[in-house]
């Protein structure tokens, strides 16, 4: 759509809320069909959640686990959004494109292995303490 | 993609994953500017860190805190990307689509500057007045 028309579509208002949830929820169905990585995410959220309740974590460290967890999800969400867009754009290979999912992939990994970082400094001490 | 095929999971697919973010790191640092002076920031709060005696919440926070910058600014040059490629010439959705993405990357490293500075402002402050 042109400028016009979207300066004309409403910003605000109660439907464009509530379709905000409905197009969340495709978009996470979507995601967790096609990508796999998605897949193995929510399997490591589970594991953790799991781990967070044996090591019996305080509620700061509960925090930092529900902020990584959150974190990965929706940076993997945003990868899956952008390979659409660049898939949308320019259907044949173009450098630019490579750059683009790329750049993308790379934001995941950094954030998987920031997560990951994170979570051994956290769950470590616990696990040695309960040893 | 409206087929509905299950796509299959398979361990070449996601081991490919890891070579295109490896590519994708190596140009990010190579063209964009921004990259090297975040690397010299992890640089310093490491530092910073390893001087402070930080415990391990500060740290896991920290390091936290570097990475989402550093990932931010992966997804950032990922629109940069997008936006060229749909319209290499100048257009007014484009600047707003770039720019928005630089505000966010903004929005990210002020939030971080803040949160590094509240929690090392004080230790920091004590540790120097204490050389003198």
């Amino acid at each position: 759509m042109n400028e016009e028309q979207r300066k004309e579509q409403k910003k605000i208002g109660i439907k464009r809320f509530i379709n905000s949830f409905r197009y969340s929820w495709d978009g996470l169905k979507y995601a967790f069909h096609y990508e796999q990585s998605m897949f193995v995410h929510v399997l490591v959220t589970i594991l953790v959640i799991i781990c967070g309740i044996v090591v019996k974590l305080n509620t700061q460290e509960w925090l930092l686990c529900i902020i990584l967890i959150g974190l990965v999800i929706a940076t993997e969400l945003i990868n899956t959004a952008i390979e659409a867009v660049v898939d949308l754009a320019c259907p044949k290979i173009h450098p630019l494109a490579k750059t683009a999912k790329d750049t993308a992939s790379a934001a995941v990994f950094v954030f998987a292995i920031t997560a990951v970082i994170c979570g051994l400094l956290i769950f470590v001490p616990n696990l040695l303490e309960l040893l | 993609m409206e087929s509905k095929e299950k796509y299959r999971v398979s361990l070449k697919g996601y081991l490919k994953g890891f070579t295109y973010a490896k590519d994708g790191l190596v140009s990010a640092y190579k063209n964009e500017q921004s990259m090297t002076i975040h690397f010299m920031t992890t640089v310093l709060v490491v530092i910073l860190c390893i001087v402070l005696k930080a415990s391990v919440l500060e740290w896991a926070v920290s390091i936290l805190l570097l990475g989402l910058i550093a990932g931010m600014e992966l997804i950032n040059t990922s629109l940069e990307a997008v936006i060229d490629l749909i319209s290499p010439k100048i257009h007014p959705l484009a600047k707003v689509g770039k720019d928005t993405a630089s505000a966010a990357v903004a929005f990210l490293s002020c939030i971080a500057f803040l949160f590094w500075v509240i929690l090392f402002g004080p230790r920091l402050v004590t540790l120097i007045l204490s050389l003198f």
